[in-house]
């Protein structure tokens, strides 16, 4: 900022004062661009855009205020422990595919290692008899080892995510039939039923473990060495490449505990079912999308929230049981997932451009 | 890829020795009506590919266009080949719905297709409440189930479409402009190809051809089934893929996806002469697609270690030695 004698419109004499407040007019139209030094209504509505779940947060308070008022009914304690229920296993099947999403790629084949692994828990809970808790970590496990699968090609084959998990979800899906059988499982054992209803200060047992395991990808992401690593790799390979980051093993990482997650939303979910349903995991692939992206999380990689996928899985339970409660068709459901998803994506990007524009 | 066609005459070879049955007219037919589907499901995920995008909707707009023309075929007066027009119709509708999202918001082609999936299917699904559409015209089923001079009509169908498709992609402006977008978005947005509308006219291209793919179906299923289209997601991807169209884009080859087709026809119809589980064909199908991508790395890894940069760079974008043309039909 030149003095008054580069100012062009100073055609002749300025008073020194009235230049030194010209002057100082200038850089105070220049701050105000700083959003540092913005005024408060402009740095509100920076706080607001800069919350990525604000995505999720609107709609979630819009559709309760909508149910509040319209059906109080829903508010009921066994409508409110089913939903948190439901919540606990969307937010968990999120998490899953945002494992893979913070490095930018996806996993379509999330249906199918959930569908495998619950054929696996009921196998060997129902069939072998083994102790519940070693079914349940040799569940996961093949969940671990099925992403891992994938992971290794992936990262190490150097195959495209997308064809490798569209390929391999129907390989996986075949080998389970195949080894499974057909069989049918009616019912499931008695802990895991006990799981199902479980609940710790009226609120589902399958909630508060979804919380945890919350709090558990929160942490990884935020404070471990491999998740802070994960999430370079996803903002740019070869960056992160280039900062000694071993790269291909944090994207074998993320897939294998994407299958982890997996497996563990399909122990979750027929637990809370109390059957097994081979087609309820299929139906996931589309919530399991629109919970982190919802939430903040973008396609690219690189910046995932978890609090954003919570609301967002806790929004989708919440849209699924007030659309039963409000009496409108199940399959309007299918057509308000997508329509969230669309949505989501929008306030996305709006939210990038605005804060773009600001400097943020 | 040049593997495909030995690929494909060794296992057809293979099985007419070893399943007496399998060297059968009637097998033909069949075969070829099979072959026909799932070619008919490729050239929309194809067209869509080659332009740097995806389709995660083909099955729903499938499923919608196909239901549009049954229910035009019952209920209005107009005949059959306007029904099918009003199927191509609602296909080329939905098809705008993900172009406009996808070209003028500059969204993700992935999510924007995932998202309408849902809505188309959720259309389908509640404007049917899941019963499927009976008592279709007896013309609209010989379509699907006939013959002609042995060879079946839905074949025909699909071979003519297939070679408008080709020709379309080959030797039109547009069709060369969706070429280049995929193959470098920035290049050809400097080069004056208007990404928009490239993209809006490509998606509405896909839909009109799921919408197709969607009607034949129900023409060989001999009603209007709602719920068609939810497993096209392998199959409208694996030919293509298999074939050698880029998944970056940039580069299709028609006959490629049509023997890529042909091999997952071979594998699914194999799999039944050979009496095995029918689950053994989701398996063999997952394995194709992961082998072809295996192989297609293989060969960049390939060109790359022999210092042929050139081919490397080339490959990368387009997948054909330098010197080739763009597209191949």
């Amino acid at each position: 900022m030149g003095g008054p004698e580069a100012d062009p419109r100073a055609t002749g004499q300025e008073s020194p004062t009235a230049a030194v407040a010209h002057e100082s007019r200038e850089e105070d139209a220049a701050l105000s661009r700083d959003p540092r030094h913005a005024g408060t209504a402009t740095w509100a509505r920076d706080f607001v855009v800069r919350q990525e779940a604000i995505g999720v947060a609107v709609p979630l308070m819009v559709l309760l205020a909508v149910l509040w008022f319209t059906r109080p009914g829903f508010f009921s304690t066994f409508s409110v422990e089913a939903t948190a229920a439901q919540a606990g296993i969307y937010v968990v099947v999120g998490l899953s595919q945002l494992s893979v999403l913070s490095i930018g790629q996806m996993n379509l084949a999330l249906p199918a290692i959930s569908v495998s692994s619950a054929m696996v828990l009921a196998y060997l809970s129902q069939s072998v008899k083994i102790p519940f808790v070693i079914a349940v970590l040799a569940t996961l496990l093949v969940g671990a080892i099925m992403g891992a699968l994938q992971g290794i090609l992936v990262a190490y084959g150097g195959l495209n995510a997308f064809i490798t998990t569209l390929g391999l979800a129907n390989l996986y899906m075949g080998v389970m039939f195949l080894a499974s059988g057909s069989a049918f499982y009616p019912g499931v054992s008695g802990e895991l039923a006990r799981l199902g209803t479980a609940e710790m200060l009226s609120i589902p047992l399958i909630t508060w473990i979804a919380a945890i395991v919350a709090v558990a990808v929160f942490v990884t992401f935020q404070r471990t060495v491999s998740g802070r690593e994960t999430l370079a790799v996803g903002a740019s390979n070869r960056a992160a490449l280039f900062s000694a980051i071993p790269v291909r093993r944090r994207m074998m990482l993320a897939h294998a505990f994407s299958g982890l997650l997996a497996a563990a939303a399909a122990v979750l979910a027929v637990a809370n079912l109390a059957e097994l349903d081979t087609s309820l995991g299929q139906q996931w692939l589309l919530p399991s999308f629109v919970a982190p992206v919802l939430g903040g999380s973008l396609l690219t990689g690189g910046r995932v929230t978890v609090v954003g996928t919570v609301l967002g899985g806790l929004l989708l339970a919440v849209l699924q049981s007030g659309l039963v409660v409000l009496g409108v068709n199940q399959y309007w459901y299918q057509m308000g997932l997508g329509l969230v998803l669309l949505f989501a994506i929008f306030i996305g990007q709006a939210r990038v451009r605005y804060l773009m524009g600001r400097g943020g | 890829m040049i593997w495909l066609l030995p690929a494909n005459i060794v296992l057809f070879a293979a099985l007419s020795l070893t399943q007496p049955r399998f060297f059968s007219g009637l097998n033909f037919q069949a075969l070829l009506s099979s072959l026909a589907i799932t070619v008919a499901i490729s050239l929309g995920q194809m067209v869509v590919i080659a332009s740097g995008g995806m389709n995660i909707s083909l099955g729903s707009i499938g499923a919608l266009g196909g239901l549009a023309s049954c229910y035009a075929m019952l209920h209005s007066g107009l005949p059959l080949f306007l029904d099918f027009g009003v199927g191509l119709v609602v296909g080329a509708l939905c098809g705008t719905f993900n172009g406009f999202l996808v070209g003028q918001f500059g969204l993700s082609a992935f999510i924007v297709t995932l998202g309408s999936s849902g809505m188309f299917t959720a259309i389908a699904l509640g404007l049917t409440e899941v019963q499927p559409l009976e008592g279709l015209p007896g013309s609209f089923i010989r379509i699907g189930v006939g013959n002609l001079g042995g060879v079946p009509i839905l074949f025909v169908f699909v071979a003519c479409s297939v070679i408008l498709v080709a020709g379309f992609m080959r030797y039109t402006g547009f069709g060369r402009q969706v070429l280049a977008l995929g193959g470098n978005a920035g290049a050809s947005q400097l080069v004056g190809i208007r990404r928009r509308r490239v993209l809006m006219g490509v998606h509405l291209l896909s839909g009109v051809l799921a919408a197709w793919a969607g009607i034949l179906t129900m023409a060989q299923l001999g009603q209007g089934q709602p719920d068609i289209g939810s497993d096209w997601l392998l199959g409208s991807f694996a030919a293509p893929i298999i074939g050698g169209t880029l998944f970056a884009g940039g580069y299709l080859s028609v006959a490629g996806t049509c023997l890529g087709a042909g091999l997952l026809t071979l594998v699914s119809s194999g799999v039944v002469f050979v009496r095995l589980n029918a689950e053994w064909v989701l398996v063999l199908q997952g394995l194709v697609v992961v082998c072809a991508a295996v192989l297609e790395r293989a060969r960049l890894a390939r060109s790359l270690r022999a210092g042929r940069l050139h081919t490397y760079l080339r490959m990368g974008r387009t997948g054909r030695k330098p010197g080739r043309d763009l597209v191949r039909t």
